[in-house]
């Protein structure tokens, strides 16, 4: 802990860092943690992935991130560290100016994410006008360089469509513009390839990384694809039922996953070796938050589970030089 | 491999008419399925693979006659389909049944499971009331589910236990041939692999022979027997499913292949990826319809069509990988 | 777009035909006709006489063949007379279709003057304390019988405070503004406040819809606060299902402000329609139901629009 706080005042060290994060949603059957004791740092010019399965919470910490947790979703504790505030506890007012400027998100599903009745122009620009008070044709002229920039041939006219009138891919195109065009440092990544075939996907994803090599981008890339994560993370979180159980950089993730959640996911991918017939699967069912195993939340599930796993929940733990695993059984 | 095929499609087209309605409107026709033929025998799984827009579920529908075709013919063992009324297609309609992506969708909210699973029987007036529910009862057991879940509702389980009830009430009929759409997609990725094996098991114990449909080419990779790649309506490449991934013919393929992710290779390099999107159906480029965004192009791509060519059942419609002089 | 407006012109027109041959049977399928209410007014016409009056105005002949004469004087202009009145269908039309716009369009426009916005003022923050007080008062609104309300506002208005007349149009030789407005202030209240409760549900309805989708999450997350959210990218969305019942309404407030019109001793159109239907005032009845046809029409028309205009995925060509 001690380290951390140490790295984290290091300016060039993280652009960004969520320190224990806590989201719980009120609901009938009582609170559920979506987000439990969530930490991860993304420093400038990387690309931290977050992946993990759906309701692992991965998307509702990227949205914690920037105040955004849909009601009745409240942050309850830990802090989210960027250019020296926490702005877990920044009022609305001045998160208004964060986000979208400094801190930008894009989201899974272009079509709905951008709003049908404006054209895809005058939605880049908006950002411009609320953020820098430019004048409307300033902003629009802006709009369209930045929507060039992201690959839109023809911008100068494209710029006058309207979300329908785009394919996928070059609405991700305009929305990672409207990410952009602020210049922000940190850009929230939520699954912005998910909707999108795989030719699409791989413009997307080299796009991403130019626009991070000249902007020095902070990238908190969400997916629960663990293929896509592999090309584009330097680092890698995995969330499982509301909690990061194992934390390494891509490569030795990879190559020698510690955590037997981890194992199972990337086993049971249909790989590129031999066709086996049958694939190696993980059993059961991704839990239920409000219905989570006593101890480990995944000794349900998990093949090395003894009674130790399910007495008492092990926490993230070092693991070696740069790794963190929240596992009993994991040996380093 | 010898024998009648179960399904054997010829020239198959299926187009859509498109434009404003009324009497004043322009009208011109969308053609999703140019010219397709591909046959699939007893027990071979054959996987149409591609991008959005290339055709493969309204192949599928068609083919399964979900979706007349507006041409080309459509044998189901042995027996030519196309032109029959709905009538002379229901006992046709037991033999082939369909998986969708999202089972949910396809789920009677408000029914139980027991009730769900057992309905295709109800429908074609199989058994009496008990012996359909024995019947159920079984089914769920043999894609992993517990009798007790019988009495209860589709919002209740989770999308994997969804699509083992899809599954279920799909070989309730004891059809011969399964159109998988997409049936893994919506999935997680730990739940996918359980239902891949199930969709394995049943082939083998039950004989089924499956029309696969996938954007996912690690999914079909391992799933499938055979492979058709389609682009804008047509099969680009046909060829048995380890030949095609790991000698791919066409350039479509290649970079399909090429722009898959794969996990542990480090991080991507910025190279070749294709450029540009799937054209418009509406206006379909001259010649070989892939030839804006192919790497290989050359001035007879863009004037005349390309057949789909080649031996050994591993045939590919490229002007310029199939050789031969200009 | 011309084509369009074209299409949807002609479309309106064999509807318009339609309807008037519709009608046109309906009325012949009542009980009774102008010559058996003569006959009751005046005992002393014998059955021949009734025989050589319905051969007169040809209501002997066969219903095909009367509504093929009668359209095709309307054609050329002639709409008949109006029996009630005793004047020509359109004299006896015009005054009333003109009071009935000045009623309704006055109402129609306060309607969503208030009920627009206090939609959205309820749908910002749902199940709260001014979302409560706005549905309290929409339902109220609602259920509140219009008959029930109109009496109420003219003992309270009219009778014990005495400062607004209990009906009519004008009083006689007054015809400055205010003499003429103070006749429309209780027949608008009554309407507004039975009309503002469904616009207010509507919009809460349409806003608190378009507030849920993607598209304000990504404005949020771009930094724009509540006002431009609301204002900028939610309003233009929830106003498009908003525009179908507002188009609906207006044709049915041209036509069903009866009750209100016939308390207050209005003379609109609803008052008109039921005086002429009960009065088997077939030509009057006749025309002024097709004019509300062709009112309901222009609202859909006008409908289509709004729409393309709202949201540029339709696009009529």
């Amino acid at each position: 802990m001690l380290e951390a706080i140490e790295t984290s005042q290091d300016p060039t060290a993280a652009a960004l860092e969520v320190r224990g994060l806590e989201v719980v949603f009120a609901t009938d059957a009582g609170p559920l943690k979506a987000a439990d004791k969530v930490s991860f740092a993304v420093p400038a010019g990387r690309t931290l992935g977050l992946v993990g399965e759906s309701g692992c919470g991965k998307s509702i910490s990227a949205l914690a991130i920037l105040g955004l947790v849909p009601p009745p979703g409240l942050i309850i504790g830990g802090q989210i560290l960027f250019n020296g505030d926490d702005l877990a506890s920044l009022p609305e007012r001045r998160m208004e100016d964060i986000r979208g400027a400094r801190v930008s998100m894009i989201f899974q599903e272009p079509m709905t994410a951008l709003n049908p009745v404006f054209s895809i122009g005058s939605q880049v620009a908006e950002a411009l006008r609320i953020h820098r008070r430019t004048s409307r044709p300033e902003a629009w002229k802006a709009a369209v360089e930045m929507l060039a920039r992201v690959g839109i041939a023809d911008a100068d006219a494209r710029a006058g469509d309207y979300p329908h009138q785009l394919s996928g891919g070059m609405r991700q195109r305009a929305m990672i513009a409207m990410a952009l065009i602020c210049r922000p440092e940190v850009l929230i990544a939520d699954e912005p390839t998910t909707a999108l075939d795989v030719t699409t996907q791989a413009q997307i994803l080299d796009l991403m990384m130019a626009m991070q090599r000249d902007l020095g981008l902070a990238i908190l890339f969400i997916s629960h694809d663990l293929g896509v994560i592999s090309e584009i993370a330097d680092e890698v979180a995995v969330m499982y039922a509301g909690a990061i159980v194992e934390r390494a950089p891509a490569g030795e993730l990879f190559e020698r996953p510690l955590h037997p959640y981890t194992q199972g996911l990337i086993e049971t991918l249909p790989g590129t070796g031999p066709r086996l017939p049958r694939l190696p699967a993980i059993a059961g069912q991704v839990p239920d938050l409000g219905a989570l195993p006593r101890g480990c939340r995944f000794s349900d599930r998990c093949p090395l589970a003894d009674d130790e796993c399910g007495a008492s929940e092990p926490t993230l733990a070092a693991a070696g030089e740069r790794r963190r695993v929240a596992c009993w059984k994991a040996a380093p | 491999m010898s024998g009648t095929p179960v399904l054997e499609v010829r020239d198959l087209c299926k187009r859509f008419p498109v434009g404003g309605k009324g009497p004043f409107a322009d009208k011109s026709w969308l053609n999703v399925v140019n010219a397709v033929s591909f046959r699939l025998d007893k027990g071979e799984t054959l996987a149409l693979v591609g991008e959005s827009g290339g055709g493969k579920t309204t192949l599928a529908r068609a083919a399964a006659m979900l979706q007349p075709p507006t041409s080309g013919s459509v044998r189901f063992e042995g027996r030519e389909i196309t032109g029959l009324d709905n009538r002379s297609l229901k006992p046709l309609r037991r033999r082939i049944q369909m998986i969708f992506q999202d089972p949910y969708g396809s789920l009677n909210p408000r029914l139980p499971v027991g009730a769900i699973i057992a309905e295709p029987l109800l429908v074609h007036g199989l058994g009496d009331k008990a012996e359909r529910r024995q019947k159920a009862i079984r089914l769920a057991e043999q894609v992993g589910l517990k009798a007790g879940d019988m009495s209860r509702y589709p919002h209740q389980f989770s999308g994997g236990q969804r699509q083992r009830i899809a599954i279920a009430r799909a070989i309730a009929l004891q059809p011969c041939l399964i159109i998988a759409d997409e049936p893994v997609s919506a999935l997680d990725v730990s739940i996918q692999g359980q239902v891949l094996n199930l969709l394995r098991d049943l082939r083998d114990s039950r004989g089924l022979t499956y029309l696969f449909i996938s954007h996912d080419l690690a999914v079909v990779r391992h799933f499938a027997d055979r492979v058709a790649v389609m682009y804008l309506g047509r099969i680009v490449e046909t060829a048995a499913a380890e030949t095609l991934f790991d000698a791919p013919r066409h350039p479509y393929t290649r970079a399909l292949i090429a722009a898959q992710p794969v996990i542990g290779r480090g991080k991507r390099m910025a190279a070749d990826c294709l450029p540009g999107d799937p054209p418009s159906p509406l206006d379909p480029p001259s010649g070989c319809p892939f030839h804006p965004r192919c790497p290989l192009a050359e001035a007879r791509c863009r004037e005349s069509k390309p057949e789909l060519e080649g031996e050994g059942g591993h045939r590919a419609a490229c002007h310029v990988v199939n050789g031969g002089g200009t | 777009m011309s084509r369009f407006l074209l299409h949807r012109l002609l479309q309106s027109l064999v509807v318009l035909f339609l309807m008037s041959f519709v009608i046109y049977w309906l009325m012949g399928l009542m009980p009774g006709d102008p010559i058996d209410l003569m006959i009751s007014a005046d005992p002393k016409i014998t059955s021949e006489d009734a025989a050589r009056l319905r051969a007169l105005y040809g209501l002997d002949k066969p219903i095909t063949e009367r509504y093929l004469n009668w359209l095709g004087a309307a054609v050329g202009g002639d709409f008949g007379f109006s029996r009630l009145y005793a004047k020509p269908v359109p004299e006896a039309l015009l005054p009333a279709l003109a009071n009935t716009v000045r009623l309704l369009g006055i109402t129609l426009f306060l309607s969503l003057l208030i009920g627009l916005p206090a939609g959205m003022a309820a749908a910002i923050r749902p199940y709260s304390k001014t979302d409560y007080t706005i549905n309290l008062l929409a339902f109220a609104g609602i259920s509140l019988p219009a008959f029930w309300l109109a009496l109420l506002l003219i003992i309270v208005f009219s009778v014990f405070l005495g400062v607004l007349p209990a009906g009519g149009v004008a009083a006689l030789g007054g015809d400055g503004f205010w003499d003429q407005a103070k006749y429309l202030v209780l027949p608008v209240a009554n309407l507004t406040i039975a009309s503002v409760g469904g616009h207010t549900r509507y919009m809460r309805a349409a806003m608190i819809e378009a507030l849920r989708q993607d598209y304000i999450r990504t404005a949020r997350a771009k930094g724009a606060g509540p006002a431009r959210v609301v204002l900028g990218h939610a309003l233009r969305n929830a106003l498009i299902p908003v525009v179908t019942i507002v188009s609906l309404d207006f044709g049915f407030l041209f036509s069903g402000a009866l009750i209100t019109e016939t308390v207050f001793a209005y003379p609109g159109m609803g008052k008109l329609i039921f005086d002429a239907i009960m009065g088997n005032d077939y030509n009057l009845a006749l025309v002024a139901l097709l004019f509300v046809t062709l009112l309901i029409l222009i609202g859909n028309l006008l409908a289509d629009l709004a729409y393309a205009w709202l949201d540029p995925r339709i696009s009529y060509r």
